[in-house]
């Protein structure tokens, strides 16, 4: 062949090649003025054929855009629209996928490599929802956005109330920060807030959670099917993960309402390097009153004041480091408290001189804190490096000085405390070597220090100023260490184009006081595609759980204990089965099925005829050990496009508990087996400026342990033989947006909790009891009425 | 406006309310309620087989009729016990005009075992162990006395051996007896016109059960001393039990305006001691006693915010206690003035 030629021929070759790869790309024409960006990728994801997906707050910077296309590739229309900006873009099978340009691939929200593909499309508030591609039955996952826009109580957005309002989750004792999982208890709940487990998640009795909303990035919650790295409780796991500080510029915004106030700030110390975010949330109402106690006492009589204070905070903080392409560094922490102090001075008049001064303190909270390196080894294995350390106290004091005429003066000082100190080394590695597998596997190990019951007793004489011990009694001195180890390994199968299977296995161990329990909890997911709108799902999960907290009473008390499993007391297990369709017809809507059967074994509870508050009795000693099993079926249909976005859900569930020791050995309902929940949420945006949000609730009523007189002792209990009336409530919640003119975002909330005063009884006594016929006169009480609140937060 | 706020203020405060309701609950199942009357050492068994719902229209003699009960001792069978009537003094003191009664007497480490049928109940049976006899070695006390004020406080020091090898409960208490020839003679501490307590105070430490921070911060830690304890600590030892007890006696005396207090201690005064060894049994019905009381649950329960405790029973398909206690006494004399010789307590003759 003549050169020339082959340099021709080549040259011809290279073209064509060039252009069957330019005609590879799909060609797009549009027009738009001052239009959306999302509108523009709508338009781009009709004719290209692929879908289109993006992290939520990627676009939230771009203004309207004004651009024309006439038959031009798609690479040259992204590039007419993001050039500006940091934002990269590629196509992996059907999907356009958009991302940030400087973010690794395995930062915290940008996760292709690591994850499947379907994954990082559920967790963007995306153009299309794909809750049909998601693979767990029963996983939920909220964005801190949607948990703002639940109406509440007091204006105060609550991460556990907008669990609640979820099917197959019973929210217990109105008002409280009670979350009851598929026919769970309270304490089967794990809270993880960047890797850190939480003990204590609700402040004043329950009312509110230890969760600050503006920290809250995204919120993922499972309540089907446990990947295998999930250890420890057996109803349900919300992984909480912060916000990331913005690497480029600063933000923050403050908020009042009327029981507490928070900041929040973020912002770059080195840019595209080193970040940080800062919030804090603080109950205000002690503010108030201490001066007002200060203004009483002056008018009391002389020598005779009186204090009290109570106060709530939660303080996260979070430092993000870009070390490299490879390397991540996060670092978090968290302390949430309640704070509880009285004191007075009582003084009789002469000649009966008795002089009284006492001080009471309850304080109790969680300090947390963890470091998370990302290191990423090649392009398909991930390396996740953790240590974290949890600090939960419950702590109540008293004392008091006393003197009368007879004796001299003396000091007496009660305490009790609670503790847990919780250290975790743990290590994941996740291996992607095609879209067909992902291996995860990891081990973790963990040291925890209790002091469940730690008692002290002291009582002096004061002689001269001097105080002389008489008597000293300590209790429960000794912490007790325990260790738990878990070795996980999953695999995330794709072995037909239709069909993921999720095989995982979890080994854990638990040691305390030369007590070892060792199980072994495989966890098994199917999930069949039938085609982009439908899928099916199966799985089966089994959980192990080395602690338990059994309340005391129907509230969130600072004496309600952590107990770990001992010789006497076995881990709690729990094996679920669960399977579900979903269907999604557009990006719009989507709707799912799932039915459940959940059995527990080796649940904890009291003995009846024990002391449920710290006593000298040895606390594994009032324990008593049964069965619980629940049942039902959970519909939920979502809409989250549009003006109008929320979901309606609907559960029919049954729970129940088999104690040998309780309720004469025969089956009881548990005391939250609400047969019918239905919850319906929905936000509306009128414009620009006006949303309203609301939400309606209704419910069978929980049941109660009823006696036919009030005594604190009776000599048969029958357990929950009685059932509250219907519950239903409907919240009210409308957000005023306003720009000022430095563009900054001012919000004013306005909230009705419980618009149309439903009075629905919370809690119930026996008033009178007529022999005769048999019946229970009861007085019901409603707690909360109708409560109008407001809020403002302003941002910037 | 001024006059719109403070009504809506009002109508949001009285918003949150109660309402009373007529329910009805699930019969409660017919049980037989058992009662130790007496069940030591060395003494013939006496028990009570009682419906757990009887009252005035209950007919005991058709109830006696119907009912069995069979003793077994040591895994041997004893027999049927007869009923016997209470003397006529003593049955308005029980509930139930008569009693199952045994020939045979207990011994230290007898397990004991009942079982009860009754037409139209369930049969219920229930078992426990005879305690050892824990004598009492030595009690000394200290007196302090008050003529003016009446008050009298004792510190007493008990002595006894715990048995090596067996877990063993024990409790203790005092009862006074007192006379005056003011009053009116009686057997209790609460004298015609006079009056005082029975409480024991700071419980030696072997008491594990006392008030906890949450008694002290509810203000009720005077109703949490108790005066029971375990051998978890003293197992096998001879150990000196130190407790306290104080009173002031008062009585009103005088006419028309001169009607007023007075303080003086009484001619007689005698102070019953007793230690109790009991069976577990016994043990935790007190600790089912103790854990009831407290303003904390008992705020609670009242205001359906917890379930109430439910009492100890160890009887299969029944209720009460099968328990046994031992006890052991001693009288301190302290003031010997005796008048109305005639009078006094036949167990102090």
């Amino acid at each position: 062949m003549i050169p020339g030629k082959r340099i021709y021929l080549s040259i011809v070759l290279l073209f064509l090649l060039l252009q069957s790869i330019k005609a590879e790309e799909p060609l797009v024409t549009f027009s738009v003025h001052n239009a959306p960006i999302e509108q523009v990728l709508l338009q781009i994801e009709k004719q290209i054929g692929l879908h289109v997906s993006f992290e939520s707050s990627l676009l939230t910077d771009i203004p309207p855009v004004t651009l024309s296309m006439k038959q031009e590739t798609l690479s040259i229309c992204l590039y007419e629209l993001f050039h500006n900006y940091e934002i990269d873009w590629i196509i992996f099978e059907n999907y356009l996928i958009l991302k940030r340009k400087d973010s690794t691939f395995f930062a915290q929200r940008d996760s292709i490599k690591l994850i499947s593909l379907q994954e990082f499309i559920v967790e963007a508030d995306s153009l299309r929802h794909a809750e049909v591609l998601t693979d767990e039955p029963g996983k939920e996952i909220l964005s801190g956005s949607q948990i703002q826009k639940i109406p509440t109580i007091l204006s105060q957005p609550d991460l556990i109330k907008g669990i609640q309002l979820l099917p197959g989750v019973a929210m217990g004792t109105e008002g409280m920060s009670g979350m009851y999982v598929r026919g769970g208890n309270n304490d089967e709940n794990l809270f993880l807030i960047d890797g850190m487990p939480v003990y204590q998640v609700s402040h004043v009795g329950g009312l509110f959670s230890a969760f600050n909303p503006d920290a809250v990035d995204k919120l993922s919650f499972y309540k089907g099917f446990f990947p295998a790295k999930y250890n420890g409780r057996l109803s349900s796991v919300t992984d909480i993960q912060t916000k990331q500080g913005d690497m480029t510029k600063f933000h923050g915004g403050i908020g009042i309402g009327l029981t507490q106030g928070n900041v929040f700030l973020e912002g770059p110390l080195i840019k595209n390097k080193l970040s940080f975010h800062f919030s804090m949330r603080r109950s205000w109402a002690d503010l108030i009153t201490a001066p007002t106690f200060a203004i009483i006492n002056r008018r009391r009589a002389k020598n005779m004041p009186f204090n009290a204070r109570y106060s709530f905070h939660d303080i996260n903080a979070r430092v993000d480091y870009l070390h490299s392409d490879r390397s991540y560094w996060t670092l978090s922490l968290y302390s949430g408290d309640d704070l509880f102090r009285m004191s007075l001075t009582d003084r009789d008049e002469p000649p009966a001189y008795t002089y009284q001064k006492e001080n009471y303190k309850v304080r109790w909270g969680n300090f947390a804190a963890a470091l998370n390196w990302n290191y990423k080894i090649n392009e398909q294995l991930n390396s996740k490096f953790t240590a974290s350390y949890t600090r939960y106290l419950s702590k109540l004091f008293y004392n008091r000085e006393r003197q009368n005429d007879e004796d001299a003066p003396n000091y007496l000082e009660s305490g009790t405390v609670s503790s847990i100190d919780d250290g975790r080394l743990s290590w994941t590695l996740t291996y992607a070597p095609s879209f067909r597998h992902r291996i995860q596997g990891g081990i973790s190990t963990r040291l925890q220090a209790f002091r469940p019951e730690y008692m002290e007793f002291i009582q002096a004489d004061i002689i001269s100023d001097e105080i002389a011990i008489t008597q000293k009694h300590e209790q429960n001195l000794i912490r007790m260490i325990g260790n738990e180890t878990v070795l996980f390994l999953s695999d995330r199968i794709r072995p037909v184009k239709h069909l993921t299977i999720d095989a995982g296995l979890s080994l854990s161990s638990f040691y305390l006081k030369h007590k070892l329990y060792v199980n072994l909890s495989p966890r098994l997911s199917f999930r069949y595609l039938w085609n982009k709108n439908w899928s099916a799902k199966l799985s089966y999960s089994r959980m192990s759980q080395p602690m338990h907290l059994i309340p005391a009473t129907y509230l969130d008390l600072p004496t309600d204990i952590w107990l770990p499993s001992t010789s006497k007391v076995k881990p709690s297990i729990s094996d679920q089965l669960s399977a579900g369709i979903h269907y999604s017809p557009n990006r719009t809507y989507s709707f799912s099925m799932e039915g459940y059967y959940k059995h527990m074994q080796h649940l904890a509870d009291f003995k009846t005829w024990v002391g449920r508050f710290p006593d000298a009795m040895d606390w594994d000693d009032k324990l008593t050990e049964g069965t619980g099993r629940s049942y039902g079926a959970e519909w939920m249909l979502r809409k989250e496009q549009g003006k109008l976005t929320g979901w309606i859900g609907y559960t029919l569930a049954w729970a129940d508990r088999l104690f040998p020791e309780i309720n004469d050995g025969k089956r009881f309902p548990s005391r939250y087996d609400n047969r019918h929940k239905l919850n319906i949420v929905a936000s509306y945006r009128f414009s620009k400026k006006v949303e309203l949000n609301a939400s309606w609730i209704y419910s069978k009523g929980n049941w109660m342990s009823l006696n036919n007189n009030e005594e604190s002792i009776v000599s048969h209990l029958k357990r929950n033989n009685y059932q509250l009336p219907d519950y239903h409530r409907l919240d009210l919640g409308l957000n005023i947006f306003h720009t000022t003119k430095k563009g900054h975002t001012g919000i004013w909330n306005i909230s009705i909790y419980n618009a149309y005063c439903r009075q629905n009884p919370v809690i119930a006594w026996p008033d009178d009891y007529d022999s005769e016929s048999g019946q229970i006169k009861l007085k019901q009480l409603c707690i909360f009425p109708i409560i109008p609140s407001f809020s403002y937060t302003y941002k910037f | 406006m001024k006059k719109i706020l403070p009504l809506a203020v009002s109508l949001l405060l009285f918003s949150s309310c109660w309402k009373d309701v007529w329910v009805d609950l699930e019969e409660t199942p017919h049980m037989l309620t058992v009662a130790t009357y007496q069940l030591r050492a060395d003494s013939v068994i006496r028990l009570g087989i009682l419906p757990a719902e009887y009252d005035y229209r209950t007919n005991w003699d058709s109830l006696r009729q119907i009912t069995q009960v069979r003793l077994w001792v040591n895994g041997q069978d004893y027999g049927i016990m007869p009923a016997e009537y209470w003397p006529i003094d003593a049955t308005t003191y029980t509930p139930c005009p008569y009693y199952f009664i045994s020939d045979y007497k207990p011994q230290e480490g007898d397990c004991i075992r009942i079982e009860a049928a009754c037409e139209g109940y369930e049969t219920i049976s229930a078992e426990t162990q005879i305690p050892a006899v824990v004598p009492i070695e030595k009690l000394d006390y200290t007196c302090v006395t008050d003529t003016t004020t009446g008050y009298i406080k004792l510190d007493f020091r008990l002595t006894f051996s715990d048995r090596p090898e067996t877990a063993d409960y024990y409790a203790y208490n005092i009862i006074p007896f007192m006379k005056d020839s003011l009053g009116l003679p009686m057997y209790t501490g609460y004298g015609y016109g006079y009056y005082g307590t029975n409480t024991i105070e700071e419980a030696d430490p072997i008491v594990k059960f006392r008030p906890n921070t949450l008694d002290y911060l509810f203000q009720s830690e005077e109703e949490r001393y108790v005066n029971f304890f375990d051998d978890s600590e003293i197992s096998g030892e001879t150990y000196t039990l130190q407790y306290s007890y104080s009173t002031r006696f008062s009585y009103y005396a005088g006419m028309g305006d001169r009607y007023e207090e007075r303080h003086k201690l009484p001619d007689t005064l005698y102070i019953e001691t007793n230690l109790t060894s009991m069976s577990q049994d016994n043990y935790n019905s007190y600790i089912a006693s103790w854990a009831a009381q407290g303003f904390l649950i008992q705020g609670m329960v009242e205001t359906g915010l917890a379930d109430p405790i439910e009492e100890y029973s160890n009887v299969n398909n029944g209720l009460g206690v099968l328990g046994s206690s031992n006890i052991c006494t001693q009288i301190i004399t302290l003031f010997p003035k005796q008048y109305h010789q005639n009078s006094t307590p036949d167990k102090l003759k």
